[in-house]
């Protein structure tokens, strides 16, 4: 029997695709439907993690667009999620408008204040950009905790669930229903605009601006678009985010949020769609794997007691992604890709 | 070679440790009687953030008051566990430890700040899980009831600390009226705490001249701009809607420049006794803790039997390390823990199933104190969960090492101001 | 074949300062629809603010530059690019971070026209759009021999292949005018000789003219139909490489003989 020593593509259509073979495509489908049925036998928690993590991937995905491909550094987008949660609580409460209806609103309205606050990437850039969009962190927390008459302020606000008919997003199960399919487009979205003209263009900007100029690239129509495009996944995160609550309060939106979803970005592996999800996964992964790791060693050590433990885990965590970004700083995405090679390679050893 | 060398030796490490590691390890507790019925608490608090002290010895507190339930057999065939999730004091943290105390079987979670009960009560609502806080606000007790507090708000607290300053203030001698003010953090408890200062002080302008609320960014701990600002005033009482750090800080700040306005500050907002008397040396006068009608009526029993507890399940240096006879924040677990003893023991009086939330729920709306207990009569006034209308205040000095409340003003009912 | 005499990029009397440094001080010169013009200049001649100049990267003070007939002096640098100015640069600025094939496709950008609202729906137009410009690129792969390097990240590449690469980026554009400069610096004499072989490649396969700006006096020589002499900002020759052998001021100037 002749075997085909690789994979040879047949056509441009084929070589462009993101799952080149027949076998990539079942292994996803089968990854995919394997998750679907998590609701039938996993616990109310775990999918409450899930959920949290899809708000995490998609606010992550928004950062990697902007960050990780045009290289617009941005603290800002915990602060966007806000407008998108806010944008939600707004307008299905003060005016009445569908939870549902609200899911574009949120990603658009966050889109339009994410380039406000991106206007000035056209004059700086790195470390005094970073400066500009901290500004959007404090501001649009300032300003939402004082719309009182709309916000509730500090008090916060009650968000109505997204239903039809019998089917109502308080349930986590559900949740995670919306919440698998809205991160499965959002990733597929992120990744078809990265492959594509806006996306190269993007990666131009970052890699090289001067060129990417004299190549015909408009760099303030590009950055504003990586911008209104990032924040659009931050509002989305944010509508996700208000139905994961259903309970918004401008103080679940630190600048804490937003340093750590660039270190997501980071964690995976600058500009690749598929780092920015394992670094969201990843994170929040050895977040829970800490609290379990030290609530167990509570129960096994009790001398030496649960509290310090818990203060010991956080510890471990951030030891953790120091000593990872310190061995692999290309990120986990890196990491992946040399599994696959030697996948690939295996048993030849070259 | 090297690599070798290396294995050998994180392996000897490995076998040095572990038996070290044993050695601190316990044999697991065996399993309760079939007869027993296993109540479990699920407790969710800042374990090790920003008001860890307090969440540490409020679990400690709540942990004692369980064991003695048992080791007394103040509740016969019952048997009581205690689950945790540290939240950090972050929101984000705490819908998660919601569904972690859930998958655990909890059969009703014991927490504290504002936040944490806010966030959990949708989901609390929807899932029919009692919820026991500390503080609440208005929004949280709104119908359908799900969290129970055992502060009133916040905003009434505050107006019943001003009300002590109208009865104290010698209006004659000085010939003026008392000068006060508020401070607090940018978020919702002091949100709801300046409201309820300023609401208050502006009902009577003939005997307090209210200058204003301070609002600084949450996180502030630099305190040298406010508390300029407050001595320019010319401020007598400034109350400080803010955890123990950032109080303390204040006061640390205040005594530093040598300003002669007092800062106080109430039992809701976390305030660290310890911390409070390492800033204040000799005085605490500055820790004041406002109770809602019936709870800690006799809170000079109350704080003998926190001592007594204290002493019996944690060892001297545990208490002399975590100051918990000092720690206001260890009583409030005791409370928590009398809390589920009432609760658990009219479901079984009333032959229900003590293990469901929803029957604990329905205790909850009819809370009264058992009268063997020490805190008699207690009530939970008209079912809102909460028992706001009437305030009684006391101020805690300590008499030989050992913490004394003093009934400073009485009942105070604060319907009156509102309208 | 027969040279067409007609003007394809026109610099009128320009000048560029730098504060106090005149990098540019009244160079006029035409550029024809069929010719490889070579600028040729001591170090500091003002060669490369020329070519910036041309690409809207500088603006000259003074003067205009007409591209078809059509004033583009004011013009950004990415309008010009869109009129079908191309270029490569001294020190290569390649899309580090991309494969060799994507920093070709990247330079497709001014002549794709799906927006990102068809890149992330991909299926349909944007798909259509990346295999018919996937064809376009994959030719200049063809011409320009890369085809072993497409889908390596071009940052790791070697020197010489960066440089090819760069010059099928700038093909890449569809220009109507290429703009080289010093394509073949720090490459040994194999390399410039493969690098000279694929210039003139292009010239008689895309049929565009080219301004070309190099040191290398015998490249020059060979490949270019004119040449243009700079020294200090100002053009002081202009010529057949023949014409430019003879001139006695060129000779003194710039090479080096008496």
């Amino acid at each position: 029997m002749a075997m085909i020593p690789g994979d040879f593509s047949q056509s441009y259509e084929r070589d462009i695709a993101i799952f080149r073979t027949k076998t990539q495509w079942v292994v996803m489908v089968i990854g995919l439907a394997i998750m679907l049925t998590f609701p039938l036998f996993m616990s109310n928690y775990w999918l409450s993690l899930f959920n949290f993590i899809f708000v995490t991937v998609i606010a992550v995905l928004g950062l990697h667009l902007v960050t990780g491909l045009c290289g617009q550094i941005s603290l800002g987008q915990s602060a966007l999620m806000c407008v998108g949660a806010y944008t939600v609580g707004v307008l299905s409460v003060k005016f009445g408008i569908s939870v549902w209806a609200c899911l574009p609103l949120a990603g658009l309205v966050t889109g339009l204040i994410g380039m406000i606050f991106g206007a000035p990437a056209l004059r700086v850039k790195e470390f005094y950009l970073a400066m500009s969009t901290l500004a959007a962190q404090f501001i649009i927390v300032w300003v939402v905790s004082h719309l009182e008459e709309w916000t509730g302020g500090q008090l916060g606000m009650y968000v109505p669930p997204a239903t039809i008919g019998g089917f109502s997003s308080a349930s986590p199960s559900n949740l995670f229903y919306i919440g698998f399919i809205l991160t499965i487009v959002m990733i597929a979205v992120a990744k078809n605009i990265q492959r594509t003209r806006v996306g190269r263009a993007f990666i131009a900007i970052r890699d090289n601006d001067i060129a990417a100029e004299v190549m015909g690239i408009n760099l303030f129509r590009y950055k504003l678009l990586a911008f209104f495009i990032g924040c659009f996944f931050a509002g989305i995160a944010g509508w996700m985010w208000a139905m994961y609550l259903q309970n918004i309060n401008p103080s679940q939106f630190t600048l804490k949020e937003s340093l750590w979803m660039l270190g997501m970005v980071i964690v995976g592996g600058m500009g690749s769609t598929t780092g920015a999800v394992m670094g969201a996964v990843f994170v929040r992964g050895l977040d829970m794997i800490a609290d379990y790791a030290s609530a167990w060693a509570g129960t096994v050590f009790p001398t030496i007691g649960e509290q310090a433990f818990t203060a010991f885990s956080l510890i471990i965590f951030g030891l953790v992604i120091v000593i990872f970004l310190i061995y692999e700083p290309r990120g986990l995405y890196h990491r992946w890709e040399l599994f696959k090679a030697s996948y690939r390679l295996h048993p030849y050893a070259y | 070679m090297k690599n070798r060398i290396k294995l050998v030796g994180l392996v000897l490490v490995c076998l040095l440790v572990l038996p070290l590691l044993l050695a601190c390890a316990k044999a697991p507790s065996a399993t309760p009687a079939a007869t027993e019925k296993v109540i479990t608490v699920g407790y969710l608090n800042d374990l090790s953030g920003a008001i860890s002290c307090c969440g540490i010895a409020d679990q400690v507190g709540l942990k004692n008051y369980l064991q003695y339930i048992q080791d007394e057999k103040r509740i016969p065939g019952v048997k009581f566990d205690v689950v945790s999730w540290d939240d950090r004091y972050d929101v984000s943290r705490v819908a998660a430890g919601y569904r972690y105390l859930l998958d655990k079987g909890v059969n009703l979670i014991v927490t504290m700040a504002v936040h944490q009960s806010e966030t959990m009560r949708p989901m609390a609502v929807a899932d029919k899980m009692l919820i026991l806080g500390y503080n609440t606000s208005e929004l949280n007790i709104a119908d359908p009831i799900w969290c129970f507090t055992q502060q009133p708000l916040t905003e009434n607290a505050n107006a019943s600390f001003f009300n002590w300053v109208t009865q104290n203030w010698d209006y004659q001698k000085t010939g003026r009226k008392p000068v006060v003010a508020e401070i607090n953090w940018d978020n919702s408890m002091g949100k709801a705490g300046a409201k309820g200062a300023e609401a208050y002080c502006k009902s009577l302008p003939d005997k307090l001249d209210w200058k204003g609320t301070i609002v600084v960014p949450p996180g502030t701990m630099d305190f040298s701009q406010p508390a300029l600002q407050l001595n320019q005033w010319g401020c007598d009482y400034v109350f400080s809607t803010m955890v123990n750090g950032p109080t303390t800080n204040l006061m640390k700040e205040k005594n530093a420049r040598g300003y002669k306005f007092q800062v106080c500050t109430g039992g809701w907002g976390f305030v660290c006794f310890k911390q409070s008397k390492d800033v204040g040396g000799k005085d605490i006068d500055g820790l004041y803790w406002i109770s809602a009608e019936g709870w800690h009526t006799d809170g000079t029993a109350g704080l003998k039997l926190a001592d007594t507890i204290c002493r019996r399940y944690n060892s001297a240096s545990d208490i002399e390390k975590l100051g918990y006879l000092e720690n206001i924040c260890y009583n409030f677990g005791l409370v928590f823990g009398m809390e589920v003893e009432f609760l658990v023991k009219g479901a079984i009086s009333a032959g229900l199933d003590p293990t469901n939330s929803e029957v604990l729920r329905g205790q909850a709306t009819k809370m009264k104190i058992d009268p063997q207990g020490l805190y008699p009569p207690m009530t939970w006034s008209n079912a809102k969960g909460s028992g706001v209308d009437k305030l009684r205040m006391y101020q805690i000095k300590l008499v030989n090492g050992v913490p004394e409340p003093a009934l400073i003003t009485d009942w105070f009912d604060v319907t009156k101001y509102k309208k | 074949m027969e040279k067409s005499d007609n003007v394809k990029l026109k610099i009128e009397n320009i000048s560029l300062r730098f504060g106090g440094v005149q990098a540019l001080s009244g160079v006029s010169l035409d550029l024809r629809e069929r010719e490889i013009l070579g600028v040729i200049g001591p170090n500091g001649a003002g060669k490369t603010s020329l070519i910036n100049s041309i690409s809207g990267f500088y603006r000259p003070q003074e003067g205009d530059i007409y591209f078809e007939g059509k004033k583009i002096t004011r013009l950004a640098p990415d309008k010009i690019a869109e009129l079908g100015i191309s270029r490569t640069f001294q020190q290569i600025e390649l899309y580090t971070g991309l494969t060799a094939l994507d920093n070709l496709m990247a330079a497709r950008h001014v002549r794709m026209h799906t927006n990102f609202l068809d890149g992330a729906i991909f299926l349909g137009r944007a798909q259509r759009e990346e295999v018919q410009h996937r064809r376009v690129v994959e030719d200049i792969i063809d011409l320009l021999e890369i085809e072993g390097i497409r889908k390596k990240v071009v940052g790791a590449l070697p020197y010489g292949q960066r440089k090819r690469v760069e010059l099928g980026r700038a093909l890449a554009l569809e220009p109507k005018l290429l703009l080289l400069d010093e394509p073949m610096a720090g490459m040994n004499a194999e390399e410039k000789e493969d690098m000279a072989r694929f210039i003139l490649d292009v010239y008689d396969e895309k049929n565009i003219p080219i301004i070309l700006i190099e040191h290398d006096m015998g490249v020059v020589m060979d490949i270019c139909d004119r040449l243009v002499v700079l020294e200090f900002g100002r053009k002081i020759a202009e010529g057949t490489p023949d014409e430019i052998k003879m001139n006695q001021q060129v000779v003194k100037a710039y090479l080096g003989g008496d």
